[in-house]
């Protein structure tokens, strides 16, 4: 089964190929712009909101946004039964499906943090960066696995596509992503909690600045990671 | 050992309190083409879903190569081309129909040897480093064919492979099919094309949810060839006379004339109205 499944993971890879162009500008242009052009507006500890914000918008759009697209896209046109008809496993597609996005989005995510210090914007210690990998990884697990969900559960292509755009960046700018959680009245704070890109944002704001509770933030992602994927397995992908 | 490489028996599956499937058997022998023909609707395709395990009997069971096809082992030896399934247009050619040999598990250089070789086969060969999303429809469905025999699988089955193909197109698949016919491999096809059915196939199954007809195409159109038509070449006029009137009929007509029993779209539409 491993060499059906890197056989998958590697076609995936093929396919990011032929949209090469819009894959380069949504992975280095657009978030360098941003860090660029805000960087003159955008100061003092608000920095770092910014540039984790930056990063969650990443994660979000590489994984909220595209992983759900991807598939009812492969469901639209058949390719999901296709892809059973092969007797290859819904796992292992699924598998295929998120992990180019789960490595585009850190990727991303480390390219914006290497053009932040390298313009003297901010700084992070070693044991920071460290951290932010980690941030990183389980954030985009758990952005893929919401998308998952959403992917298994809406399958009306229309309604699905929508629904992922609107969650793709509803996420990210209506979540403590680019402000701090402290500011959210308290009523909208369950709100708040229920948005996966909440737990995401503190956990990379907070290996910015190289602080443990990072890792506190950490699980949160992972356990919120964890429910989604139970219900999206409960549901099943089905073709 | 069964001589069937296709076993359908008793299956019957509903969407809610539609039901699609009741009681249905069949069966397809290793080296023959078999035509499911019915109406849109009818159950063809929820009956191809079994066949490859993306839905699970409600009644009876299906059997492929002598075994349940949920089992991995035997979806690997069978191809099949699912109703309106498109090969991945941000990849091309070669790389659709190496990838479909890779997943199943056929190492890289074979698998590179077979995918160039199914290419070639298919008349793809000059399209082999295209995206497919700039293929025409005709050869977006070679593609899909040539994905669904690269591993070269002892069973197809291929759900309305022809639907949306222009006239010279559906003939040029024809080709492929009776191509890969003479190799020995039993195929399932759907289609609503008689002619498709008519010129390609061993045996037929007319379904509307449940099994109306079966036979060769000819006995068929024998077992329901209730009248024929005699079309009077002088007058251009078109009568149909019931099979024991015929002789008596024709004695009647001066100059010439052309008898003609039933194609077997008539049969069809004769079961079906029946139904």
């Amino acid at each position: 089964m491993l060499r059906e499944l890197t056989s998958l993971i590697e076609m995936s890879f093929r396919q990011m190929k032929a949209y090469l162009a819009v894959n380069l500008f949504f992975a280095i242009v657009f978030p360098v712009a941003m860090i660029f052009g805000f960087s003159y507006i955008v100061r003092g500890p608000a920095v770092y909101y910014f540039v984790s914000g930056v990063i969650v918008l990443q994660v979000s759009l590489s994984n909220i946004l595209s992983v759900p697209q991807n598939i009812g896209w492969d469901r639209e046109n058949g390719r999901l039964s296709l892809i059973i008809s092969m007797g290859v496993p819904l796992w292992a597609y699924a598998i295929a499906i998120t992990l180019p996005n789960n490595l585009y989005a850190m990727g991303s995510g480390l390219l914006v943090l290497g053009v932040a210090v390298a313009m003297g914007y901010l700084s992070v210690s070693p044991g920071g960066l460290a951290m932010l990998v980690l941030a990183l990884l389980v954030s985009s697990i758990q952005g893929s696995m919401v998308g998952l969900l959403m992917a298994a559960r809406i399958r009306n292509w229309r309604l699905l596509q929508q629904v992922s755009q609107i969650a793709g960046f509803g996420f990210s700018f209506f979540a403590p992503v680019y402000f701090p959680l402290s500011v959210v009245p308290r009523y909208l704070l369950p709100l708040a909690m229920l948005e996966p890109t909440t737990y995401a944002a503190q956990s990379i704001r907070l290996s910015l600045l190289g602080d443990p509770a990072s890792f506190v933030w950490d699980l949160g992602t992972v356990v919120y990671g964890a429910v989604m994927a139970a219900l999206a397995s409960n549901w099943g992908l089905k073709a | 050992m069964s001589p069937n490489a296709i076993e359908v028996v008793g299956l019957s599956k509903s969407y809610g309190k539609v039901v699609a499937l009741e009681d249905v058997s069949l069966e397809v022998r290793k080296g023959e083409l078999v035509s499911l023909l019915g109406p849109n609707g009818a159950g063809k395709t929820t009956l191809v879903r079994h066949l490859y395990c993306e839905l699970r009997p409600e009644k009876g069971f299906v059997r492929v190569l002598g075994v349940d096809p949920c089992n991995r082992e035997v979806r690997l030896r069978m191809g099949v081309t699912p109703q309106e399934a498109q090969p991945y247009g941000d990849l091309t050619v070669f790389d659709n129909v190496y990838y479909a040999a890779r997943v199943r598990g056929v190492p890289r250089d074979k698998a590179r040897e077979m995918a160039l070789e199914t290419i070639r086969r298919l008349g793809l060969w000059e399209h082999r480093n295209r995206y497919v999303m700039d293929l025409s429809g005709g050869q977006r469905r070679r593609t899909l064919v040539a994905m669904a025999v690269v591993h070269s699988p002892e069973v197809l089955v291929l759900d309305e492979p022809t639907t949306g193909l222009d006239p010279m197109g559906r003939r040029e698949f024809w080709d492929v099919l009776r191509q890969l016919k003479g190799e020995g491999r039993a195929i399932l096809l759907t289609t609503h094309y008689m002619e498709e059915a008519e010129a390609l196939s061993d045996r037929v199954y007319f379904i509307n949810r449940k099994v109306l007809a079966e036979g060769t195409p000819a006995e068929l159109r024998k077992r329901f060839a209730f009248y024929y038509e005699v079309i009077d070449l002088e007058e251009g006029k078109v009568y149909k006379v019931r099979e024991d009137e015929v002789k008596e009929f024709v004695a009647k007509l001066r100059g010439k004339f052309e008898v003609r029993a039933p194609s077997l779209e008539e049969v069809y539409l004769e079961v079906m109205k029946g139904a």
